[in-house]
C-alpha cells in the first residue's frame, strides 16, 4: 500500500512544480522540465505498482529423514512430492511451481505441449521402453555414465533416477541444447546447485510422478537405491537427523524491519508458544504467557520477582519498551514465575538464540506491536490465554474461549 | 582544393583503418593470451603434480588445476549492516542505487566519446569548411560536458568499490581473489583513459589542422578502445556472477582467468551495453538540446539546439534499432546457459517486468516517431507525407499492443481462475515469442519509414528512375512486412527449437529495410530539388518533450533491465555456485523495485542537471561563435 502511494505520489507532484512554473516565470523552463521527467517516471512507476505484487522467498528447507521416508504411507509422500514439485497440495491442478522447478519446463496434463521438455504423462511406462530404444543402449551423447562406473538404468525407476542425476545420459530426441543434435541436454542435475534436490526429496517426487496416474510406486527403498546407483557419495545431501535443525537453511529466518507482526511471529513461531491478540495464527499457544505487554509489562517490571532480577544483575529493562526487547533477545534475564521449569527454573524454556534473529529494527517493531495489546484487544480477539497465567486472573473476568482445534 | 580532398580521403582511410583495427586488436587481445595463461596454469599444475588436485570446469567441462578457496558459505550474521530506516536497512538497496548511479554514468561517459569521434570524424570528411567547423564545435562541446561526468562516474566507483567492501566483505574478497590480475589491468586501463581523455580534450584547441587534426581524431579512437575494453572487464564481474565458469562446482579457481572472463553471457553482455550506452548517450545529449531549445531566448540559439538535439537523437534512434537483436542474442544465450534461468525470466517470476520493458521501448518508438513527424513541420514541401502518418500510427500502434502482450504469468489463484489457466484465450495467442518478433519487426520497420519520409520531406527527386526507385521502395517495405508477419503466423504452428530460427529471416528482412532502403531513398535523393531549407529552431514545443521522453524512457529502461539481470539470479550471489544467505535473500515486489528505480532515475537527472550547470558556466563562448552557423540552411537527414 506503502509503495503504491509513493509512485502515485512521483506522478502527483509534477501538480506542484507546474504550479510554481506558472508563477515563477523565471525557472518556468527548468520545472516544467523536471515536472515531465516526473510524470513520467511516476506513470511508469505506477503502472509498475498496478501490476500484480508477487515477492518471492528462496524455496524452503523441507526436513526429512531416512526412517520417515521408508515408513511414510504412499499418499503422504506423494502428497510431498506434489508440494517440491508444485508448492503446495493441490499445485498440481493450479499449474503451481516448487521448489524442483520442473513445471518451468516440463507440461505434466494430457493435451499440454511441452516446448521445452517431454510431458511427462505416461512416464511410467514410456521408461521402460525408453531403456529399450537403440539411442539409449547406443548412447551417442556427451555423457553415457553418471559418474564412472555408474552402468546404465536397467528399471523404469532408473531411468527416471537416471534422468536427474544425469540429464545428458539420455536425451528424447528434439529436445537436446540447440546446436548439439540432441547430444546434450539442457535440463539441470536435479540433486545439484541451483535446485539441489536431496534423494529423499527425489523419492518424493518420483512416487507423485507414479502415484498421479494411479500407478503403484516403486518402494522408497528401491527409488533409494536407484537415486543411489547414479549419485555418488560425495554429491548426497546428508539426511538430517531425527529431530535435527535442517543442515543448511534455504533463507535465514531473521526478523527486518520490513516485516509485518504477522510475518515476525509466524517466521519466529511465537505462536506456537502464545497467544497474541491480532495476529490469527497465534491463538492457542499454552506454553507462554499471553503477550498483552501493554498491561503486562508495567507489571512485570514493578513486580517483586522482577526487581530482584534487577538487584542480581541479571535483568536490566527500565521501561516496559526495554522489558519486552530484553524478553526476547534475553528469556533467561527473567523467567515470568508460572512459566518457569520445574526441573531448570534458571533456564527459560524460551527459543536461546533470537538475539542472532532480530535485526533491531525488527525487534523493536515486534515490541512496538506487543506494547499495543492489552486486555481490551485479547478480550477483542476472545483469547483465554494459557492455563498457568488465564485471561480472568490477568485481566479480571473472562474472555469467551475459542476452542483449541 | 582536389588536393586538399584527396589528402582527406587518404586520412580517411587510415583513420578509419585505425579505428577497425584498434577495435579488433581490443577483443582479439584476450584470445591470444588466453592460451598463454592456460598453458602456463596447465604448466604450473604439472610441476607441481603430486600435490595439485584437479577438478572440472562448471561450464567449459575442462579439468583444471584448483587454485583457489572455495565459495564460502555464509550466514545472515556474515553481512554486516547499518541499522537504517527500512529500506536502507537492507545492504542491497544501497549497493543498487550508488550502483545504478555509476553504471548510468559510466555509460554516459562511455557513450559521449563514442559520439564525438563519429562527429569529429564527420566534421573532417565534410568538405564545406562552415559545416566541418560546426561538427567540430558539437563534439568539442560534447566532450566537454563528459568532462565533469567523467569525474562523478569515478567517485560514485570508489564509492561503489567502499561499499562492497563494508558491506558485502566476504563476496567482495571472493570475487577479487578470482579477479585479481583483471582489477589491476582494470584500474590500468582507467589510468590510461583517463590521460588519453585529457589529452583528447585540452588538445583540442591546439590539434585543428592538418596532420594534428587526424592524430587528435586518432587519439578519439584510442579512447573509446580504452574505454570499450574497461567497459567489458566491468561486464565480466557481472556475466560471471550469472554464468559462472572458470571454477569447479564449489566455486574454486581452476587457473585460467581466461574461462572465467569469457564466461556464456560475456560477449552478448558486451555486445548489449555497447549499443545501449550509445542510445542512452544519445537520450542524455537530446535532452540537454531539448532543454536549451526549450530556454533559448533567440532563433540563434533555437535553431544550433534543434540541430543538436536531432543528431544527438539520431545516434540514439540509430543505436536503437539494432538493441533489440543484441538483446535477442543475450537472451537465447541466456536460455543456452540455463533453460530455467530464461523461464524465471520471461514466464515465471520477472515476466511482468518485461510487459513493463515492453511499454517502455513501446514509449521510445512513439517518442521517436513524434518527434520526426513533428520535424516535418520545419520543412515547407513535407505536407505531402502528413497523410502517412495516421498509417504509421496505426501499424505502430497495433505493433506495440502485441509487443506488450504476456504469455505465461505469476498470478494469484483467483487470478488465474478467472482466466481459466496462464494464458488468455484470446489474447494470449499473442503472449507468444513469434507474436512479439513480428511486432518489434514491424515498429522498427514503421520508424525506419518515418525517417524515410522525413529525409524526403523538404525534397522534389529529379532522378530519371524516380518511379521505379518509390516502387522498388514500396515492395521492399511491402515484401519485408508480409514476410514478417508470415512467419509470425506460421510461428504458432511450428516447435519452439524450430521457431527460434525463423527471427533470422525476419530480422533480414527489416535490416534490408532499413540498409538498402536508406541506400535507395539517398541515391533517389541525389540533386533534389529543395522545396526549402530546413528552418531548424522552428520546431513545435511538443517535439523536445518527446527527446525528453525519449531520455527519460531510456533510464527507466536502463534501470529495470539492469534490476531483470540482477535479480533472476535469485538468491545466488554467483548462480549456483556461491549462494546470498543475507537476511535479504528474496526478491521484492515489482512495485518496490519500480520505485527504486524510480528514485534512481530521478537521482541521476538532477546528478545530471547539477553537471550540465558546471559545463554551461564554462561553455558559453564556445558555443557563441557555432550558433551564428546554426541557421544556415541544411539538408534533411543529417546528411550536411
Amino acid at each position: 500500500m506503502t509503495q503504491g502511494l509513493l509512485s502515485v505520489g512521483i506522478l502527483m507532484s509534477p501538480v506542484v512544480l507546474f504550479i510554481l512554473a506558472y508563477n515563477l516565470p523565471r525557472f518556468r523552463g527548468i520545472l516544467l522540465a523536471v515536472g515531465f521527467y516526473m510524470v513520467m517516471t511516476g506513470t511508469f512507476a505506477s503502472y509498475s505498482n498496478w501490476l500484480p505484487q508477487v515477492e518471492s522467498y528462496p524455496p524452503p528447507v523441507i526436513k526429512m529423514d531416512v526412517g520417515a521416508i521408508d515408513t511414510m504411507p504412499t499418499d503422504k509422500l506423494a502428497e510431498m512430492g506434489e508440494t517440491i514439485i508444485f508448492g503446495k497440495v493441490g499445485g498440481f491442478a493450479e499449474r503451481g511451481i516448487g521448489k524442483g522447478q520442473c513445471p518451468l519446463c516440463h507440461t505434466f496434463k494430457k493435451g499440454d505441449i511441452g516446448d521445452r521438455a517431454p510431458n511427462l504423462i505416461g512416464l511410467g511406462a514410456r521408461a521402460a521402453e525408453r531403456i529399450k530404444d537403440p539411442r539409449y543402449i547406443k548412447a551417442d551423447f556427451v555423457q553415457t555414465e553418471s559418474f564412472k562406473g555408474s552402468g546404465r538404468a536397467t528399471t523404469a525407476e532408473e531411468y527416471i533416477a537416471e534422468s536427474h542425476s544425469c540429464p545428458a545420459c539420455f536425451v528424447v530426441e528434439g529436445f537436446g541444447t540447440k546446436g548439439t543434435n540432441d547430444r546434450d541436454s539442457p535440463m539441470p542435475v536435479i540433486h545439484k546447485p541451483p535446485i539441489g534436490l536431496s534423494i529423499e526429496e527425489l523419492i518424493a517426487v518420483d512416487t507423485w510422478l507414479w502415484f498421479r496416474e494411479g500407478n503403484t510406486p516403486p518402494t522408497p527403498k528401491e527409488i533409494r537405491a536407484a537415486y543411489e546407483k547414479f549419485i555418488p557419495e560425495a554429491d548426497r545431501s546428508k539426511p538430517a537427523a531425527p529431530g535435527a535443525q535442517a543442515a543448511a537453511p534455504a533463507g535465514p529466518p531473521i526478523v527486518l524491519v520490513s516485516d509485518t507482526p504477522d510475518q515476525i511471529v509466524a517466521k519466529m513461531g511465537c505462536f506456537a508458544c502464545h497467544q497474541i491478540p491480532g495476529i490469527a495464527l497465534a491463538k492457542f499457544g499454552a506454553i507462554g504467557p499471553m503477550l498483552i505487554e501493554g498491561h503486562n509489562a508495567p507489571r512485570r517490571i514493578a513486580s517483586a520477582a522482577y526487581q530482584a532480577r534487577v538487584k542480581a544483575g541479571m535483568a536490566h529493562a527500565k521501561t516496559p519498551k526495554e522489558y519486552v526487547m530484553e524478553s526476547i533477545v534475553n528469556p533467561n534475564a527473567f523467567i515470568v514465575p508460572q512459566f518457569a521449569a520445574k526441573t531448570n527454573p534458571e533456564i527459560s524454556p524460551m527459543i536461546q538464540d533470537f538475539a542472532t534473529k532480530f535485526t533491531y529494527g525488527g525487534l523493536e517493531k515486534m515490541a512496538d506491536y506487543l506494547l499495543q495489546q492489552n486486555c481490551d484487544t485479547a478480550k477483542r480477539d476472545k483469547l483465554p490465554g494459557p492455563p498457568q497465567e488465564p485471561f480472568a486472573e490477568v485481566c479480571g473476568g473472562a474472555a469467551k474461549a475459542v476452542s483449541a482445534p | 582544393m582536389k588536393a586538399i580532398s584527396k589528402r582527406i580521403r587518404a586520412w580517411s582511410l587510415v583513420s578509419l583503418g585505425a579505428v577497425v583495427t584498434m577495435l579488433v586488436m581490443s577483443l582479439a587481445v584476450p584470445f591470444f593470451t588466453a592460451p598463454v595463461m592456460a598453458d602456463e596454469a596447465t604448466k604450473a599444475a604439472t610441476e607441481a603434480a603430486p600435490k595439485v588436485e584437479m577438478a572440472k570446469d562448471i561450464y567449459f567441462k575442462t579439468e583444471g588445476p584448483v587454485s583457489g578457496n572455495p565459495a564460502p558459505e555464509l550466514k545472515a550474521t556474515d553481512y554486516p549492516s547499518y541499522n537504517l530506516p527500512y529500506p536502507l536497512s537492507e545492504n542491497r538497496i544501497l549497493i543498487w542505487s550508488i550502483a545504478q548511479q555509476h553504471l548510468y554514468f559510466g555509460s554516459f561517459v562511455l557513450a559521449v566519446p563514442i559520439f564525438c569521434m563519429i562527429i569529429e570524424l564527420v566534421g573532417l570528411l565534410t568538405k564545406d569548411p562552415v559545416m566541418s567547423k560546426k561538427y567540430d564545435d558539437l563534439a568539442h562541446l560534447l566532450v566537454k560536458i563528459s568532462l565533469t561526468a567523467y569525474s562523478v562516474t569515478a567517485i560514485l566507483g570508489g564509492l561503489l568499490l567502499f561499499s562492497f567492501i563494508t558491506l558485502y566483505p566476504d563476496f567482495f574478497k571472493y570475487i577479487s581473489s578470482l579477479f585479481r590480475p583483471v582489477m589491476h589491468i582494470y584500474a590500468l586501463l582507467f589510468l590510461a583513459e583517463s590521460g588519453t581523455l585529457y589529452l583528447y580534450y585540452y588538445g583540442w584547441d591546439r590539434m585543428t589542422h592538418g596532420f594534428a587534426k587526424w592524430v587528435h581524431a586518432c587519439m578519439g579512437v584510442l579512447l573509446n578502445v580504452f574505454g570499450s575494453v574497461l567497459m567489458m572487464l566491468a561486464n565480466s564481474w557481472a556475466s560471471f556472477m550469472m554464468s559462472p565458469a572458470g571454477v569447479d562446482e564449489k566455486g574454486r579457481y581452476l587457473g585460467n582467468i581466461w574461462a572465467i572472463l569469457h564466461n556464456a553471457l560475456w560477449n552478448p553482455l558486451n555486445v548489449h551495453r555497447i549499443i545501449g550506452n550509445m542510445v542512452f548517450g544519445g537520450g542524455i545529449v537530446a535532452a540537454y538540446a531539448a532543454y536549451k531549445f526549450l530556454a533559448a531566448k533567440t532563433l540563434e540559439e533555437k535553431a544550433y539546439y534543434d540541430w543538436m538535439g536531432y543528431i544527438a537523437m539520431f545516434m540514439a534512434v540509430g543505436s536503437l534499432i539494432p538493441l533489440p537483436f543484441a538483446g535477442y542474442w543475450l537472451m537465447r544465450e541466456v536460455y543456452g546457459f540455463r533453460q530455467q534461468m530464461g523461464i524465471t525470466l520471461m514466464g515465471g517470476l520477472l515476466a511482468w517486468l518485461f510487459i513493463i520493458q515492453a511499454v517502455l521501448i513501446g514509449a521510445l518508438f512513439f517518442s521517436t516517431n513524434y518527434y520526426l513527424f513533428n520535424g516535418m513541420e520545419r520543412m515547407r514541401g513535407a505536407e505531402k507525407y502528413q497523410k502517412y502518418i495516421k498509417y504509421i500510427l496505426f501499424l505502430t500502434t497495433a505493433a506495440f499492443l502485441v509487443w506488450l502482450t504476456p504469455h505465461t504469468l505469476v498470478m494469484r489463484p483467483a487470478e488465474l481462475k478467472a482466466i481459466g489457466g496462464q494464458q488468455h484465450p484470446v489474447i494470449g495467442n499473442f503472449g507468444v515469442m513469434s507474436a512479439k518478433n513480428g511486432a518489434v519487426n514491424t515498429m522498427i520497420m514503421t520508424t525506419i519509414i518515418s525517417f524515410l519520409l522525413y529525409q524526403r520531406s523538404n525534397k522534389i527527386v529529379v532522378v530519371k528512375w524516380e518511379a521505379w526507385g518509390n516502387a522498388a521502395l514500396m515492395a521492399m517495405f511491402t515484401v519485408a512486412l508480409v514476410n514478417n508477419w508470415w512467419l509470425a503466423i506460421y510461428g504458432y504452428f511450428i516447435p519452439a527449437n524450430v521457431r527460434v530460427g525463423l527471427s533470422v529471416p525476419q530480422v533480414i528482412g527489416t535490416l534490408t529495410t532499413l540498409f538498402i532502403g536508406s541506400a535507395i531513398n539517398i541515391a533517389m535523393m541525389r540533386g533534389s530539388k529543395l522545396t526549402g531549407p530546413i528552418e531548424w529552431g522552428k520546431i513545435s514545443v511538443r517535439s523536445q518533450y518527446a527527446l525528453f521522453s525519449l531520455a527519460v524512457s531510456f533510464t527507466w529502461l536502463m534501470a529495470l533491465m539492469g534490476y531483470i539481470r540482477s535479480s533472476v539470479r535469485l538468491f545466488w550471489h554467483v548462480m549456483e555456485v556461491f549462494r546470498d544467505n543475507s537476511p535479504w535473500a528474496f526478491t521484492h515486489t515489482i512495485g518496490f523495485a519500480a520505485n527504486m528505480m524510480s528514485v534512481n532515475v530521478m537521482a541521476f537527472w538532477l546528478f545530471v542537471l547539477f553537471v550540465f550547470w558546471l559545463g554551461e558556466l564554462t561553455s558559453k563562448h564556445a558555443v557563441a561563435e557555432a550558433r551564428k552557423e546554426a541557421a544556415r540552411p541544411a539538408m534533411a537527414g543529417g546528411s550536411e
